[in-house]
């Protein structure tokens, strides 16, 4: 650890007296908690992340911008979109962003929200050749991040005895390395490229487990507005259009203190895949072009895909190889974890077609999606996942639509797949007034709708068996202080993994901004769930499952204070409850953080307290990260969460970020278990990020 | 709107907040039903009368809820005036529950209730219902229900109301209410709720066309099922 801290002292005092040429990657991380923070939920929101992180690194130019386009930036409510657009018919376009303070619906402290994912520049016109706007690109960058755990796993023991390695141990060694590059202008072309790998994989050239160099390897081409063409991709790549029931593209928003632009997804179109998760992408090609008032795109893919091949003995006829089911962890440490590597070959072909008229209020679309597998798909039966997707091939079709009726804005997707289950979304998002945004969203996922790209509105984690009605309200009462709340009651028609039954549930949500001045933001935020559950086995073996409600309770406090220029103060407060038939939990987590901002540098520690007796209370905290890396890891048990970050520019266009993180148990001598398991009290992670921008 | 009570200026006030009386704007009668998840025998037929007066507002009600095996009647007396910002009230109701082969019983039972505008756009609303804990019949150990509601509705603008409630009763769990009722032109309006527990959302529409108005709810229970709400109003 010294030794680290040391090296980066060496490293650090060579810098350079320049201007910042960007913001750190911080004020998304706090965009996405503020807007969308929820303290319990198992999402990956590292997908999200990475779509604020594109927004922001490409910012919409406000002056430029349709209504769809502004609502696709899902920061924006639709009285504010429509506000801004009535703005600019009336008095023509935006000088600078602080103008919107001129426009209702706008204060400062929504405009300093804004500000890093907006611009009102005008766009300069393409008059160089491409490969001279590429060759000069100001943003062109690149990043190597290492990551570590500090104390030995079991998976890693025994590297002594290598000659002869069990299954479950892990082969490669305990860091994480990642590697990216990346060169774009927004509406003109973007150009990445990106290695991974994960703790206790390989850095091994081996063509029989499919491996040259990292254990992953992403790699993208886009070109924007060529021509009639509007997005030419090559590579990896998402898809968006619709609601979201055949191609979602990584919005998987969940439900959260956002409560009005999340419910509605916007047709974002083509867009070049930049996140390291390994699964939920296309490869291969992807085409955009502008017919008139019609869009069509066209995607073709063929990626591979984890999965357990099971072949059976070879040469009886009718007998052939078949997968378990897919594995999206992405993680390949172990021999076992190799042999089901890039098994699987998912090759697709999909279409969307889109006729919007000149007026932009409404658009209808229609989605299809074929997708076959070289080998079939057969999971392990079970009751609970008698309607998952079972075969070699799939077909998802859906039409959509959203037309804006005064100050409605509704939406629609009808879907079905292959097996004839249907998945549908309808809603609507309004500005009753100025100061009141309502939402209404109600879906019904039929326990047979199969979409793997489908990230539409769902309690589950999937758009699968699933019927409910959302309400979301959006307020201002008072000019300092928003309210959000939301209401959702739900209903599962089939039975789930731990739910031996149908099952229903519900769901609100309120939380309370107060923002006094521009230096203070607090949040209050009272959430209660009820869902139910399989009861814990009674120890007769022959008695079925019973269902029981479960009944979750948060509450967290939240308080940012800018204390003086270069000091930043954020408290939090979590508590929840989980109340089972029998007994009832609860779990507390205190956590205070500073940040020191000085010329070049700026620093940032955390200290937490966490005391959560089960895996039901488990709390979840947003922290603070290297760039261009998200968390939000979740605690339990009893312990305490420290960690440091630094910044620092070494020039204009060299940062350095480094981050220490521990966990200290009170309550165990063993943390995590299996191959994961760590012998002892303490876990402690490093990250290094260096990031060059080279123009 | 989720069933919400406390803020409602039209006649039914008389059932559902007795403080809001006398801001009824004129004198009305309504009549109105409520039919519960496809069950006759859950229904509720009513009828409400109000007399809007400078120094205040008086009204009466009738209500038969159940079917020919159980059925309760409830008929109400009540009335209400302001003074500066507050407006307050009081009712007397005599309950009859009859239940097939046990015979009849009678109660009479006493609420208050009253409206505060804290500002422009906010008010304060509270109701206590059967304050005296009246009983079923003399001869019955089992209370009417007791319960205060309390309130808040901000009116963000002449247009768009919205409404919060809390409702405690004695023996049950506090119940959450929430609802948005938005004016759509001069004569239509939408309204949206909901209610914790047991989970319900709720939709309606209003008209209003001159001295003449219609009210209609949809309600989704989780569990039990829809409902809908209709009542015809006539003002004078």
């Amino acid at each position: 650890m010294r030794c680290w801290l040391l090296a980066f002292g060496i490293l650090c005092s060579f810098g350079a007296t320049a201007q910042q040429k960007t913001i750190s990657g911080s004020t998304i991380e706090q965009v996405i908690e503020r807007l969308f923070s929820i303290q319990e939920e198992d999402l990956d929101r590292e997908l999200l992340a990475e779509v604020f992180f594109e927004l922001y690194q490409n910012p919409i130019d406000l002056n430029q911008a349709s209504t769809e386009e502004l609502l696709a930036t899902y920061l924006l409510s639709p009285s504010q979109v429509q506000a801004i657009q009535a703005y600019k018919l009336e008095n023509g376009r935006l000088l600078s962003l602080y103008e919107l303070q001129a426009i209702p619906g706008f204060d400062l402290a929504t405009i300093e929200l804004l500000l890093p994912f907006l611009r009102t520049e005008e766009e300069v016109k393409k008059t160089k050749p491409f490969l001279t706007r590429l060759l000069e690109e100001e943003n062109a960058y690149l990043l190597l991040r290492h990551r570590q755990t500090w104390e030995k796993r079991q998976g890693y023991a025994n590297r002594d005895t290598s000659a002869n390695l069990a299954p479950g141990k892990y082969l490669g060694s305990p860091s994480d390395f990642f590697f990216k590059f990346r060169i774009q202008h927004p509406k003109d072309f973007s150009l990445g490229f990106l290695l991974e790998k994960d703790p206790g994989e390989q850095i091994t050239w081996n063509p029989k487990t499919k491996q040259y160099g990292a254990d992953f390897t992403s790699f993208h081409f886009t070109r924007y507005r060529l021509g009639k063409w509007k997005t030419i991709t090559l590579g990896d790549y998402q898809a968006s259009f619709g609601q979201g029931l055949v191609f979602g593209a990584g919005y998987h928003f969940g439900k959260g203190s956002e409560t009005i632009t999340s419910v509605r997804r916007s047709s974002i179109g083509l867009r070049p895949y930049t996140a390291s998760l390994e699964s939920g992408f296309f490869r291969g090609m992807g085409l955009s072009r502008q017919f008139q008032r019609w869009n069509t795109s066209i995607l073709l893919s063929s990626s591979p895909r984890d999965g357990n091949l099971l072949s059976t003995s070879e040469g009886v006829p009718g007998q052939e190889a078949f997968f378990t089911g897919f594995s999206s962890s992405g993680m390949h440490r172990t021999s076992s974890e190799l042999a089901r590597k890039h098994q699987l070959q998912e090759t697709s072909l999909g279409w969307n077609i889109q006729y919007t008229p000149k007026e932009d209020t409404w658009a209808l679309g229609w989605n299809s999606l074929y997708t076959q597998f070289n080998f079939p798909i057969k999971k392990d039966p079970n009751l609970y996942n008698t309607y998952d997707f079972q075969g070699q091939s799939n077909q998802v079709h859906s039409i959509y639509t959203h037309y804006l009726w005064k100050n409605f804005n509704f939406f629609g997707e009808w879907a079905m797949s292959k097996s004839l289950g249907q998945g549908r979304v309808i809603g609507w998002v309004s500005s009753l007034h100025k100061n009141v945004d309502l939402s209404f969203l109600w879906r019904k996922y039929d326990r047979d709708f199969q979409s793997f790209y489908s990230t539409a509105f769902s309690e589950n984690s999937s758009p699968i068996n699933e019927q409910g009605i959302y309400l979301g309200i959006q307020f201002k009462p008072l000019p300092h202080l928003k309210i959000n709340a939301y209401f959702d009651q739900f209903s599962f028609p089939w039975l789930k993994y731990r739910v031996y039954a149908p099952s229903k549930g519900k769901e609100m949500m309120i939380n309370l901004t107060f923002q006094p001045n521009k230096q203070v933001v607090s949040s209050l935020q009272f959430r209660k769930e009820q869902k139910e559950r399989n009861l814990a086995d009674e120890g007769l073996p022959s008695t079925p499952y019973h269902l029981a409600p479960i009944t979750k309770t948060n509450l967290s406090a939240f308080v940012e204070i800018q204390a003086l220029p270069y000091l930043q103060l954020r408290s939090r407060m979590l508590w929840n409850q989980v109340q089972l038939p029998s007994h009832r939990t609860q779990g507390w987590m205190m956590v205070q953080e500073a940040t020191l901002e000085r010329n070049k540098w700026q620093l940032s520690g955390r200290v937490a307290l966490f005391d959560a007796p089960t895996y039901d209370n488990r709390l979840y905290a947003v922290e603070k990260n290297v760039w261009s890396t998200f968390s939000i890891p979740s605690f339990f048990g009893r312990g305490t969460r420290k960690y440091l970050l630094l910044h620092y520019k070494v020039s204009e266009k060299v940062n350095i970020y480094f981050r220490w993180a521990r966990t200290s148990y009170l309550d165990r001598d063993r943390i995590s278990s299996g191959a994961q398991a760590i012998d002892g009290k303490h876990q402690t992670d490093t990250s290094l990020v260096l990031r060059v921008y080279f123009n | 709107m989720g069933g919400v009570k406390l803020f409602h200026p039209d006649s039914w006030t008389l059932f559902n907040s007795i403080g809001n009386l006398d801001r009824v704007s004129s004198s009305q009668v309504a009549v109105g039903i409520d039919q519960r998840f496809g069950i006759k025998e859950l229904s509720t037929y009513a009828l409400s009368h109000v007399f809007h007066q400078t120094k205040g507002s008086l009204g009466y009600g009738i209500s038969r809820y159940g079917g020919e095996l159980f059925n309760q009647h409830l008929l109400s007396l009540g009335g209400a005036t302001t003074k500066g910002i507050l407006s307050f009230g009081a009712k007397a109701e005599w309950m009859q529950t009859r239940i097939e082969g046990f015979g009849t019983g009678n109660a009479f039972l006493l609420s208050l209730g009253g409206v505060a505008e804290l500002g422009p756009k906010f008010f304060l609303g509270s109701q206590i219902s059967n304050l005296t804990q009246a009983r079923i019949s003399k001869n019955s150990s089992i209370s009417l229900p007791t319960s205060i509601l309390l309130g808040l509705k901000y009116l963000a603008s002449p247009e768009v109301e919205i409404h919060s409630e809390v409702e405690k009763e004695l023996s049950t769990p506090p119940l959450f209410k929430a609802g948005v009722q938005y004016k759509l032109g001069e004569w239509l309006l939408l309204r949206t709720g909901m209610q914790s527990n047991p989970a319900r959302i709720n939709f309606g529409l209003g008209i209003r066309k001159s001295s003449f108005g219609a009210d209609y709810a949809y309600g989704q229970t989780s569990a039990l099922g829809r409902s809908h709400h209709m009542s015809l109003y006539l003002e004078f």
